[in-house]
């Protein structure tokens, strides 16, 4: 046998290939697919993982560029000087005289009638109209209010102090 | 049912996932790699029922491990390695290591050992796998491959990102050593 062998070297025989090869039997389908269940099922799957809210990424970002807005923001609206807002024009020319008193009606205890008396002077529509049927108002304030008491009627100030619970003698103020 | 199956790319996309989709990874692979890893160790443990153990240890180590897949090999070559060192370790512990226990022959007779008696082919498979055993382990799988599989060197080096010289080189190697081993084994 050694003979043979040795000589078989000195040929260089290849002696593995000359081997037949036996092919392996294969299982069938059943076994691999009862085989991915079997290592499923040895298998720990992994659980999605809860990321918290404030964890995330892009709330992180988020939060970040509302800070930024929002600090800039009231830095520059605290380092601004302040513009007053431009002043609202009245057109007094267009206000009629019972506009006018209706408003001092309602605002009378905001009104100081001292106060008032400088405007009337440049309304010239009705404050005309004040001067027709009375004398000259002259620049003394207590003039002018009488002026404007006589164009009063007294039924309306009994009524007006009828509604402001003021109790007087209506004697007294319609002798006056 | 088996599946179509994505490329490498997609399976190991999903092998790597932190969520439930990542078990789709192991039946793709089954579907893909299952029947060449069950011939390759059933050669090399020689029984359907340790090679059905080590085949799901395999894929359960496949599992385990799967972050560590870096892609410098092809995903099979990858789990190949596992699978042959996990056939390593079942054999130690049935202390059967070094000796195959072929159960059915993976080589029939030749015309060279027809006046050889004691050449049967289960003992001549033996000596076979207890060679091929004993070259290191590029070899080795470059061998398997090639000899038993009939695979292409072009196929090869995909799956081992090797080149085709290297791997021809190493199954030259592996071709004189394993003959080398069966001539040492026949005089005896």
């Amino acid at each position: 046998m050694n003979s043979h062998l040795n000589s078989m070297n000195d040929d260089k025989k290849d002696i593995i290939h000359s081997l037949e090869r036996m092919p392996v039997q294969l299982p069938g389908d059943d076994f691999f697919e009862s085989l991915k269940k079997e290592v499923v099922a040895k298998i720990d799957t992994p659980q999605p993982k809860i990321v918290p809210f404030y964890s995330r990424r892009w709330i992180q970002v988020a939060a970040s560029v509302l800070l930024v807005v929002g600090l800039g923001s009231l830095w520059i609206l605290n380092t601004q000087p302040e513009t007053p807002l431009p002043a609202k024009k009245v057109d007094f020319s267009k206000v009629t005289r019972d506009e006018v008193l209706d408003y001092l009606e309602e605002h009378h205890e905001d009104v100081e009638v001292d106060e008032l008396i400088p405007y009337l002077k440049e309304v010239p529509t009705w404050s005309a109209s004040l001067k027709t049927d009375s004398v000259a108002v002259d620049d003394n304030p207590l003039a002018q209010h009488t002026e404007l008491w006589e164009d009063i009627d007294k039924e309306d100030i009994l009524e007006y102090l009828e509604e402001e619970s003021i109790d007087l003698d209506e004697d007294l103020i319609l002798g006056s | 049912m088996t599946q179509s199956v994505p490329d490498e790319a997609t399976i190991v996309s999903y092998l790597q996932r932190e969520d439930a989709a990542a078990e789709r990874a192991i039946g793709w692979i089954v579907d893909a790699y299952g029947r060449r890893l069950y011939v390759s160790i059933k050669r090399w443990s020689g029984s359907h029922e340790l090679t059905n153990d080590i085949l799901q240890d395999t894929l359960v180590l496949v599992w385990r491990k799967r972050d560590q897949f870096q892609g410098n090999s092809s995903l099979f070559s990858w789990i190949h390695r596992i699978a042959y060192n996990e056939t390593l370790q079942t054999l130690r512990r049935e202390q059967k290591h070094r000796a195959f226990e072929i159960g059915e022959a993976i080589v029939g007779s030749s015309e060279l050992f027809a006046q050889t008696p004691s050449a049967t082919p289960e003992q001549l498979s033996t000596w076979l796998m207890e060679a091929v055993d004993s070259l290191p382990e590029k070899q080795r799988i470059v061998f398997e491959m090639k000899y038993f599989e009939d695979l292409k060197y072009e196929e090869i080096a995909e799956i081992t990102k090797g080149s085709v010289g290297g791997l021809k080189a190493n199954y030259f190697h592996a071709v004189q050593k394993i003959e080398a081993f069966l001539i040492k084994q026949l005089n005896h």
